[in-house]
């Protein structure tokens, strides 16, 4: 990794420069006029394939985005009025089924 | 956003409240103490209060980690009732400090009970039940095995203690799928906001998950 700090070659991005390039690039879909352009993103992937720093960087926010996807929504309206209303009788000393 | 730690100072539950019986009018739940809506002094809260003011309120954040605990909605309603049961047994105890974290730590013990549980199920099948046994993590099916629950968990909780415009445009593009643009225009904030946004969010997750130290090796 250091390599790609200390003797870059020409047009090569640093760690640094493609970190902070990282989540546009995995935002390519959705970035629109933000999205980086076709140079880049291929300079930025050259780095990836070869860099396990911002490999695993990259790893990590794929990860997240994914989690934060899985989260969405939650539970069903129906299901979370539901646990409300089951909440609410607990409170209130209504919910005979503590087993 | 207001932060969910407001509104807990000065909170209290003991022995005496289930002694200062007044007459409310409302004797049903059988508890004693009203709330003083705006009162500045530390109060004493009944545990039905408790129960309303500290638990209710995070119903929606527990539905979501149960279904990153649980990946099926059924368990995950499930799962959210057994802890609001272990909530309520528990709550008098409750120092009303940290309210969120104290109910994750409920959830997450209460689904391993239900995990353990489960698993003398897989003793039918004598041939698969030891290996199962020895080896399964919580939940960890076939299709969904690269998925690890303690990380969504972890991930779900750090995205609730997001600031809310960081959360809500992090929910718009990664959940709902919207485009920078279009985050940008139901939040009214330029485009370059948004982005800017999205990426302190995600940061803030990351930076909570995976220590700079963790991440320097290479």
């Amino acid at each position: 990794m250091f390599r790609r700090f200390l003797r870059r070659k020409d047009g090569e991005l640093s760690c640094p420069e493609v970190g902070r390039l990282l989540q546009q690039y995995l935002d390519e879909s959705v970035a629109g006029p933000l999205a980086l352009d076709e140079s880049t993103t291929v300079k930025v992937s050259g780095h990836l394939a070869d860099c396990r720093r911002c490999g695993l960087e990259v790893e990590t926010y794929e990860s997240i985005r994914a989690a934060v996807e899985r989260s969405g929504g939650g539970l069903s309206e129906d299901a979370l009025g539901r646990l409300k209303e089951f909440g609410e009788r607990l409170a209130a000393g209504e919910e005979s089924d503590l087993s | 956003m207001v932060g969910w730690l407001s509104g807990t100072q000065g909170w209290t539950v003991t022995d005496e409240v289930q002694e200062a019986d007044l007459d409310d009018g409302n004797s049903d739940a059988g508890y004693g103490v009203p709330e003083r809506v705006g009162n500045l002094e530390p109060t004493s809260l009944s545990a039905e209060q408790a129960f309303q003011k500290y638990v209710l309120p995070e119903i929606d954040v527990l539905g979501r980690v149960a279904l990153s605990l649980t990946r099926h909605s059924a368990d995950a309603e499930d799962l959210v009732q057994d802890t609001l049961v272990r909530a309520w047994k528990a709550i008098e105890r409750f120092d009303g400090r940290y309210p969120r974290a104290w109910l994750l730590t409920i959830m997450c013990n209460t689904n391993l009970n239900r995990v353990r549980k489960r698993l003398p199920d897989l003793e039918r099948n004598p041939d698969e039940g030891v290996s199962v046994l020895e080896t399964a993590e919580p939940h960890v099916s076939a299709e969904d095995e690269v998925i690890d629950p303690v990380f969504d968990a972890r991930v779900v909780a750090a995205l609730d203690g997001l600031p809310d415009r960081f959360r809500r445009v992090l929910e718009m593009v990664d959940v709902d799928g919207l485009t920078y643009a279009e985050a940008a225009e139901v939040l009214d904030v330029p485009v370059g906001t948004v982005m800017s946004r999205l990426h302190r969010a995600r940061r803030r997750i990351r930076d909570e998950l995976v220590p700079d130290d963790e991440m320097g090796e290479g």
